[in-house]
């Protein structure tokens, strides 16, 4: 028997309409029915990774409420045992985290505490190509984490559907060794749009499009690179959009990351077989008057994360998917004068999924044990990744993350 | 085929411009190489009427303290503009001093500022790292404005010394702290610098080794005059004026001639552009055009027109949202603009441009000024590879684009083309639509 996704890999190329029309039906009736068992099957988990970018104030999401240190050194920004949504004596997640809040109740939510990397970078994009790359000796790294892990899944570099970044520029953590990603933006722009006087010339169009983007032989120009990019485009748009359209939204999402997450669910949903998918979200860069900026950020995070899981849910493939969080890199732990925070080093990760193992991971940040100014982080970020891509993708982490990481226990 | 002076008279334009239209090119080629630097470098010399064409465009068409509005104003200067290297440099500062829209929140602070990028683009760095410093975008921008003597916020000194002058490693977070004190008191009020000494942090601060009362403008001085911050600036413009992977022979040269000049940006420009590193073949499509670049060579070189406010979204689809940039490190030039997203939004533009049928300068673009009555398919591709591929059409590509032009009878056999007015109307446009599209054209 065809396993689902060789299913759909084939149908949608091969039978078109026909073969998607009768799908969506078939998904439809499955959602309001019984769910396909489907968490047995590592080939078809999916990994979903949100970067928060501009540097999350870990501090104030994951709040050491009851330490001491934390209160005096930030007489303005601190939140206390009364506004935490609180996780034990020591721990609570900031008060608009209500619905991440209520998910850690059920046991789906891994809080991975103090997570950074020796001798910290505190300039943004350092920190985050380190991030992106895994390599914090700046060796001139060619790919990304994202990325290799993409070439593990996909050894031939033959489907660059593997994964997908809905963020543009296109993260370098996404950089395969050879093939391209797909990066998806807006559905209306992502086709070659016809002239509006003689759409019936579109499949000329698209003919001859196809061919100035065909590889050419024995040549390695500048051009061939964005050529082999154009390829991937017009060689993998019309199955994403296929799927997007197939694919439904059964809650409602908040803006910011939720408008992203919203579609990663339509394409899982509507049968794209891609395993990885970046989705990117701004303004963690809290320098001022962070306090109601911060509390929006976290709670459309927070709202968007469970919308999409509320979504798989309902479409039967929250089995299947763990989403990732993670910032590059904390904020100071006293807070500067603008009532805003500066950059810092550790923050926590989230780990969010019906698969996932809850609980805290790790133990909190030692306030009292400050280098330059800031906590030492505790477990390194390479070990999350190699935890995830090990332990849920089911691959060899040293590859992708180096060798000696130890696994953390995130899963059931 | 092109001699070579007109083909390194094209290079030139697409760098330090926006591209000739054929006409321009012939104009350009008759004058020489140097005059053309000449003239680039010494935009006074030019007469160009755009400020006063834009004066009296701004009741009527613009409303500067809306974003879309300004974001369009620029982009009228960069396809009309007699002195292209000032817009395309200020462009680099743009990017260089990457400031958001997003948090300034002003249209009208953002073109302030963007009027002195372009007043001192050919002038002393250091005049222009002070003004930048004292201006009022920027001081909202990086929270200068919030920094007290107090308790200091490391906002603008940390990316003063990141992205602005020394770069990574060049510094330490000692030092993070100590810039950040000595411009403490610098605030705006009104779009206006002020300096509120009540606020300032006079005591002594320890930088490069000296510890003494650093003013704000003492650090600008000394940053400016490093020689950290003329490697920076001199791999930077290489990066975004020759070619995407650096040029470390070039890069030297200019970062000598900055330091040999006092940071005279005019005479660092004049050694990119009369350099032999600059007009080597392999300089040639060794850059991928930004966003800007890509729809203004495509609209300047086709002579032709788009709706003035079609473009900011299509260009913020691309990557490029101007006077937004994606964060305070500016815009990633060379590949990172190329994805498959943005690739299918350039064809898209490309079909927007191609497609125009409208009011000349407001929507027009008018294929049979260029194609003779009797072209045939090759002649068609020709002249439009003259105008927009320096005349190289590699064969993959003229095959493609034949095979297109010719089109099939009802047997599927291939018809010859030949020009009527259908032809024009629909195949010309679409072999400028796919030319545009192609990876080729995507390099400049």
């Amino acid at each position: 028997m065809l396993d689902r996704r060789g299913f759909l890999g084939t149908s949608i190329a091969g039978l078109g309409v026909l073969g998607l029309a009768s799908r969506a039906r078939a998904q439809e009736g499955s959602a309001s029915s019984t769910p396909p068992a489907s968490s047995g099957d590592p080939s078809r988990r999916i990994l979903v990774v949100v970067q928060l970018s501009g540097g999350n104030d870990g501090l104030n999401t994951v709040v050491p409420y009851a330490d001491d240190a934390y209160q005096k050194a930030r007489p303005k920004l601190a939140y206390g045992a009364k506004d935490v949504l609180r996780i034990d004596d020591g721990t609570g997640l900031h008060p608009s985290m209500k619905a991440l809040h209520a998910r850690y109740g059920l046991g789906q939510v891994a809080i991975v505490q103090a997570v950074g990397y020796a001798r910290p970078n505190r300039s943004h994009f350092r920190s985050m190509a380190i991030w992106h790359s895994a390599d914090t000796e700046d060796g001139a790294p060619r790919t990304g984490w994202f990325g290799r892990t993409a070439d593990a899944l996909d050894a031939q570099g033959a489907d660059p559907a593997i994964a997908v970044s809905l963020a543009s520029p296109t993260p370098f953590a996404l950089q395969r060794a050879s093939a391209p990603v797909l990066s998806f933006d807006n559905e209306e722009g992502f086709t070659l749009q016809p002239d509006k006087r003689f759409t019936q010339g579109k499949k000329a169009q698209v003919e001859a499009f196809r061919k100035l983007c065909a590889p050419v032989a024995e040549s390695a120009t500048y051009a061939d690179r964005v050529r082999a990019t154009a390829a991937s485009g017009i060689g993998s748009a019309d199955k994403l959009l296929d799927c997007l359209h197939a694919g439904k939204n059964r809650s409602n999402y908040p803006r910011g990351a939720g408008t992203k997450l919203a579609q990663v669910a339509r394409l899982i949903d509507g049968g794209q077989a891609t395993r990885l998918y970046y989705v990117t979200t701004g303004g963690y860069d809290t320098h001022a008057r962070q306090k109601d900026a911060h509390a929006g950020l976290l709670a459309s995070l927070s709202d968007g994360i469970e919308a999409f899981f509320d979504d798989l849910e309902a479409s039967g493939r929250a089995q299947d998917v763990v989403l990732v969080t993670f910032s590059e890199f904390g904020r100071r732990l006293a807070e500067n004068g603008s009532q805003g925070t500066d950059h810092g080093t550790c923050g926590p990760m989230f780990v969010v999924g019906p698969g996932v193992k809850g609980g805290l991971v790790g133990e909190a940040p030692d306030l009292a044990a400050l280098v330059d100014q800031d906590p030492v982080a505790r477990i390194d970020f390479r070990s999350v990744y190699a935890s995830v891509v090990q332990s849920w993708l089911g691959l060899d982490a040293t590859p992708i993350t180096g060798a000696g990481r130890p696994l953390l226990p995130l899963f059931a | 085929m092109p001699s070579e002076l007109e083909l390194q008279i094209a290079h030139l334009y697409r760098r330090a411009g926006f591209g000739l239209a054929r006409a321009e090119l012939a104009a350009a080629t008759k004058k020489g190489y140097a005059a053309c630097v000449d003239e680039l470098l010494n935009p006074e010399k030019v007469q160009d009427p755009l400020d006063e064409r834009l004066k009296e465009l701004e009741g009527e068409l613009f409303d500067l303290t809306v974003l879309e509005d300004a974001q369009a104003w620029w982009l009228y200067r960069m396809l009309h503009t007699k002195r292209p290297l000032q817009e395309k440099l200020t462009l680099f500062w743009h990017g260089h001093f990457s400031t958001g829209a997003s948090k300034v929140e002003r249209a009208a602070y953002m073109l302030q500022q963007n009027r002195t990028l372009r007043e001192r683009a050919f002038g002393r760095f250091e005049d222009l790292l002070v003004a930048v410093s004292k201006d009022a975008a920027m001081l909202i921008w990086l929270d200068n404005t919030q920094s007290t003597k107090k308790k200091p916020n490391e906002n603008y000194g940390r990316e003063l010394l990141e992205l602005f002058t020394l770069g990574i490693g060049n510094y330490g977070e000692e030092d993070v702290r100590a810039v950040a004190r000595a411009f403490t008191g610098w605030r705006q009020k009104d779009g206006a610098f002020v300096f509120e000494a009540k606020e300032h942090d006079g005591e002594p601060k320890t930088l490069f080794g000296e510890t003494w009362p650093w003013k704000g403008d003492d650090v600008l001085a000394a940053l400016a005059r490093h020689p950290a911050t003329a490697r920076r600036l001199a791999a930077k413009l290489v990066r975004f004026f020759v070619r995407d992977e650096g040029d470390p022979e070039l890069e030297g040269v200019l970062a000598r001639t900055y330091l040999e000049r006092g940071g005279e940006l005019r005479e660092v420009l004049r050694a990119l552009f009369t350099s032999p590193r600059f007009l080597a073949p392999e300089a040639r499509r060794a850059k991928v055009k930004s966003p800007c670049e890509f729809v203004c060579t495509a609209i300047r070189e086709l002579d032709a027109s788009v709706p003035l406010r079609s473009l900011p979204p299509m260009l913020a689809r691309m990557g490029q949202t101007l006077f937004n940039p994606p964060s305070v490190e500016g815009w990633h030039e060379g590949l990172a603009w190329i994805n498959t997203a943005t690739l299918f939004e350039r064809a898209n533009f490309a079909n927007h441009l191609a497609t125009q049928r409208g009011v000349a300068g407001d929507g027009r673009f008018e294929p049979e000024r260029f194609v003779p009555k009797d072209a045939n398919a090759t002649k068609v591709i020709e002249t439009f590879a003259s105008m927009l591929l320096d005349g190289e059409v590699p064969a993959p590509m003229r095959a493609a684009l034949e095979a297109y032009l010719m089109g099939k009878d009802k047997e599927g056999k291939p018809v010859a083309f030949k020009p009527t007015r259908e032809a024009l109307d629909e195949k010309v446009r679409g072999v400028v639509r796919l030319m545009l599209s192609s990876p080729e054209y995507q390099l400049s």
